[in-house]
């Protein structure tokens, strides 16, 4: 990862992996709907019907959870790069940030 | 298993250790801790007189593990019960006396090693493997492998929201099994379709479904909860050789699969906005639900006692329990079990 990238936030990694793309935070079931394929979705509890959002996405950080956690283990399976304990990421990051996740660092930058 | 109760108590205890250390705050819809209290202790009590009556009409264990149709599931019901047992103010002999019962019971459903100490959760016997895969395993395309994966997500997320936190009541991985420098896994999920638990799953025809999987070498382990672990930097999705797709019990083609997956995501989408609206009464009230529906078979009966439905109504929940780290529900395990 080239080292001019602010870093925005570290985790721990559930599923390895390299993806930039958009941030879509998601908040309820009606968002799901909404997430296209350019996004990374940062969510912060684990209802199951968000694997249906991130079948179509980059990349998934959830805020809490451990390696167990249910979207983990559905993003490891979908061979999505994927952060977890990503602790504030809902505080720090914005809906359309552009973003890279670098799960093989375990960090998230900006741009 | 009953000769050595102390050393499987122990083995049980780091095996739900072991669970909890990597489980995260698994809080959706509801937090269990927060209101199993509303029903447990009175499953518990149920659960002990239908073991009782199947006893007294000389149904043998091998009979009643059966009824209670997994390994997996026997093994998820027995960790709340520890709970339950504690409310009953049971002596911790009796409460070990009834985890080994259990775990008594869990044993007739499975081949070898209970424990998974070698990491294989080793549910069918050779012949039972090999009468699995002898005929019908397809050899996987890098897009086939994409779309079983996908398919075994989507119904990992389905279980999870039917059956919320226990989804282990209908979901059992195992393996990994062998041979010829490949590994083996059956991803087994059951009860998908069962309207008694949501009027949503009335039309839906599939109440099983088997994904049986062979990869290259992953270093594949699955613990007794079925939860799979490979190493670190391996995926599933590029080592998969061969697969087969059953559903209930037929087997089904490549090509049926995107349908399938559309099927689950609709009702999936309709129970999500469902569950959402749900209060935490109606949310504790469908987990009693869920719980009376795992042992159903014993006695035929999946109904709810009135009383634990007045017991959620009037009752309230126990924040003190909820969002407890994995450390406090270790030291409370030592402790009470």
């Amino acid at each position: 990862m080239e080292n001019n990238k602010k870093l925005i936030l570290k985790g721990v990694r559930a599923s390895a992996g390299v993806v930039s793309g958009k941030v879509q935070i998601i908040r309820s079931v009606s968002d799901i709907e909404k997430t296209t394929e350019e996004n990374i979705l940062v969510v912060s509890d684990n209802n199951p019907i968000y694997a249906t959002a991130l079948m179509k996405s980059r990349g998934l950080i959830c805020e809490n959870g451990g390696l167990l956690s249910h979207l983990c283990i559905i993003a490891a399976e979908l061979k999505l790069p994927c952060l977890t304990s990503a602790k504030g990421a809902i505080g720090k990051l914005s809906d359309n940030d552009y973003i890279t996740l670098d799960c093989n660092e375990e960090t998230i930058y900006e741009g | 298993m009953k000769d050595n109760g102390n050393d499987i108590i122990n083995q049980f205890k780091k095996s739900i250790w072991n669970l909890w250390a990597q489980d995260g705050e698994n809080t959706w819809p509801i937090d269990l801790n927060s209101i199993i209290h509303l029903f447990i202790a009175e499953y518990c009590i149920e659960f002990d007189n239908d073991l009782r009556e199947l006893e007294k009409t000389g149904v043998g264990d091998t009979e009643i593990s059966k009824k209670l149709k997994t390994f997996g599931r026997i093994i998820r019901l027995t960790v709340p019960m520890i709970i339950g047992m504690k409310r009953m103010k049971l002596t911790i002999e009796d409460q070990h006396e009834r985890i080994i019962r259990m775990l008594s019971l869990a044993e007739h459903l499975k081949h070898d090693d209970f424990f998974n100490d070698k990491g294989g959760n080793i549910i069918l016997s050779g012949t039972q493997f090999h009468k699995l895969t002898e005929n019908g395993m397809k050899t996987a395309t890098a897009s086939d492998s994409v779309m079983i994966h996908t398919l075994s997500s989507i119904l990992y997320a389905f279980a999870e929201m039917l059956y919320f936190k226990t989804h282990g009541f209908v979901r059992e991985f195992h393996g990994p099994y062998k041979q010829t420098g490949k590994e083996y896994l059956v991803r087994d999920y059951y009860d998908l379709n069962e309207s008694v638990l949501w009027e949503e799953l009335k039309d839906f025809k599939i109440n099983n479904i088997r994904i049986v999987t062979a990869y290259s070498p992953l270093n594949l382990k699955v613990d007794i909860f079925s939860n799979l672990y490979i190493d670190k930097n391996s995926s599933y999705i590029p080592n998969l050789l061969e697969y087969k797709i059953l559903v209930n019990g037929n087997q089904i083609e490549i090509s049926d699969i995107r349908g399938l997956i559309g099927e689950i995501q609709s009702i999936m989408i309709r129970l999500g906005k469902k569950i959402e609206l749900m209060d935490w009464k109606g949310l504790a009230k469908k987990y009693a639900e869920i719980f009376w529906f795992a042992k159903h078979n014993l006695l035929n009966s999946a109904m709810v006692p009135e009383k634990v439905i007045k017991q959620i109504q009037n009752g309230s929940k126990n924040d003190a329990l909820s969002g407890i780290s994995p450390e406090k529900l270790y030291m409370m395990l030592k402790v009470s079990l």
